[in-house]
């Protein structure tokens, strides 16, 4: 499973990052610093949680293809 | 305005205002769903503007700037007496005088001061808990925000008292104009000196500290440091939209609570729910009506508009569609996906938007850890106003000592 952020429409509301912290890394500014990440084990509701938060719709989840 | 301009359909032409209707302004969340229905309508209040009703067509229009444009951000036309700068500007000159101020108010930044916050907050509420009742805003939502910003300036907090009069004689004392331009005027010259006394200290201010004037002093636009003019208008625009949003938001927080008794004990019960219940408290009351300007003769949400049309993009009528979310004027504190806009969408998404919401957290835990239990005071009635903020004139509180 992968999250795949739009950077050009996020504008910092950070409710992805209030889910998933250790996914949805902020820059400085507190806009997203990641694009495109494969979620690790175990965090795979917090990623969704946290695409379904964003505000701007910036978020989508690539679920992983069934083998 | 007593009739529509000629390219409104006079079908879509609706008696509503969201300022002084008795009606409306006696439940603004309510008055907000009854006009809802249409998904655009046009109002002839206030010089005429279009109301968008859906959270989709809100949406877009916050994330299209060169289609609506801030450079008049507010109905009726509001006249500040500085530039609301970022507020007023539209990409890409407002991301450059955005950006001085997004370390400031990202969410690392603002845990940091959790705190000092959390001191102040617990001071407030101490100095009544022992009293059996109160005026909330009197008594916390007024002062907490303003000792809040008074702390993010680097003042000594005793000035707190100064900014919260002037605040809200500026912004609220409708009955007696040149009282409220008096206050503007008393709170510029404030910031001014406080300004020139910073620059004073040399180019960086007060040296390494993270107060507000100190991190812009260090500041580059386009290469350059800011000038006086510009350090001006940044206080100038925290202060206005700072300080009475939080204070509106903290009165709903605490009026809803106050006849929500099952709220208070799930919050008490279930204390790690309050940061989504303070998601789903702005949701349900979003308070902030702001508005754009159509740039350019366009079809949107199914009607023609024209270059110059005032369009009102009111974050409730966002954040309580149906469509959007489900059970939407319901109160469901661990709601899921809340995906609200009480803090707006796109360029000019509120960017003291983490700060407002541990202020909400911070007083709802500090006030119910203090007094577990509270009602409305029996006898007194609520006194809300409408406009750009909504917000409440009184809340009367008591509880058992």
């Amino acid at each position: 499973m992968r999250v795949q952020v739009d950077r050009s429409r996020c504008q910092g509301h950070a409710r992805c990052w209030a889910e998933a912290p250790d996914l949805y890394l902020l820059d400085d500014d507190g806009y997203s610093a990641v694009d495109d990440v494969e979620v690790p084990p175990g965090l795979e509701d917090a990623a969704r949680r946290g695409a379904a938060a964003c505000p701007e719709r910036a978020i989508a989840i690539v679920e992983a293809a069934v083998p | 305005m007593s009739t529509a301009p000629v390219h409104v359909d006079p079908t879509l032409v609706r008696a509503f205002d969201y300022h002084t209707d008795p009606e409306f302004v006696a439940d603004p969340f309510a008055g907000f769903d009854a006009a809802r229905g249409d998904r655009v309508f046009f109002s002839l209040a206030h010089g005429g503007y279009w109301v968008l009703t859906r959270a989709d067509d809100i949406r877009a229009a916050f994330q299209h700037p060169e289609l609506f444009s801030s450079h008049d951000f507010s109905i009726p036309t509001n006249v500040f007496p500085r530039t609301m700068r970022p507020l007023a500007l539209d990409p890409p000159e407002h991301g450059k005088y955005r950006q001085p101020l997004a370390p400031l108010f990202s969410p690392p930044s603002v845990a940091r001061r959790e705190p000092e916050l959390r001191e102040i907050c617990g001071g407030l509420v101490d100095a009544f808990a022992a009293d059996g009742r109160c005026e909330l805003l009197e008594a916390l939502a007024r002062p907490f925000p303003t000792t809040v910003f008074v702390a993010m300036l680097g003042l000594p907090l005793s000035e707190a008292r100064t900014f919260e009069q002037s605040n809200h004689v500026m912004l609220h004392a409708y009955d007696d104009p040149p009282a409220r331009k008096a206050a503007g005027a008393q709170i510029l010259a404030y910031l001014d000196d406080l300004v020139t006394r910073r620059e004073a200290l040399g180019p960086d201010g007060t040296d390494g500290t993270d107060d507000i004037l100190s991190v812009l002093l260090r500041a580059r636009v386009d290469g350059r440091r800011l000038d006086h003019d510009e350090l001006l208008d940044y206080a100038f625009m925290l202060f206005i939209a700072g300080l009475d949003t939080v204070t509106a938001m903290l009165s709903f927080t605490f009026q809803c609570l106050a006849e929500r008794p099952d709220l208070q004990r799930r919050l008490v019960e279930e204390p790690d729910l309050v940061p989504q219940a303070v998601e789903e408290l702005l949701r349900s009351h979003a308070i902030v009506n702001t508005a754009r300007v159509v740039t350019e003769d366009v079809t949107f949400a199914g009607v023609e508009m024209v270059a110059g049309d005032k369009v009102l993009l009111a974050t409730a009528l966002a954040s309580r569609d149906e469509e959007e979310f489900l059970a939407a004027t319901d109160i469901v504190l661990d709601r899921d996906a809340n995906r609200h806009l009480a803090f707006g969408a796109g360029p000019h998404r509120c960017i003291g938007s983490h700060l407002a919401r541990l202020e909400v957290r911070i007083a709802i835990e500090e006030l119910l850890r203090r007094i577990p239990s509270f009602r409305l005071a029996p006898g007194e009635s609520i006194v809300a106003h409408g406009g750009g903020v909504l917000g409440i004139d009184r809340l009367p509180i008591e509880w058992d000592v």
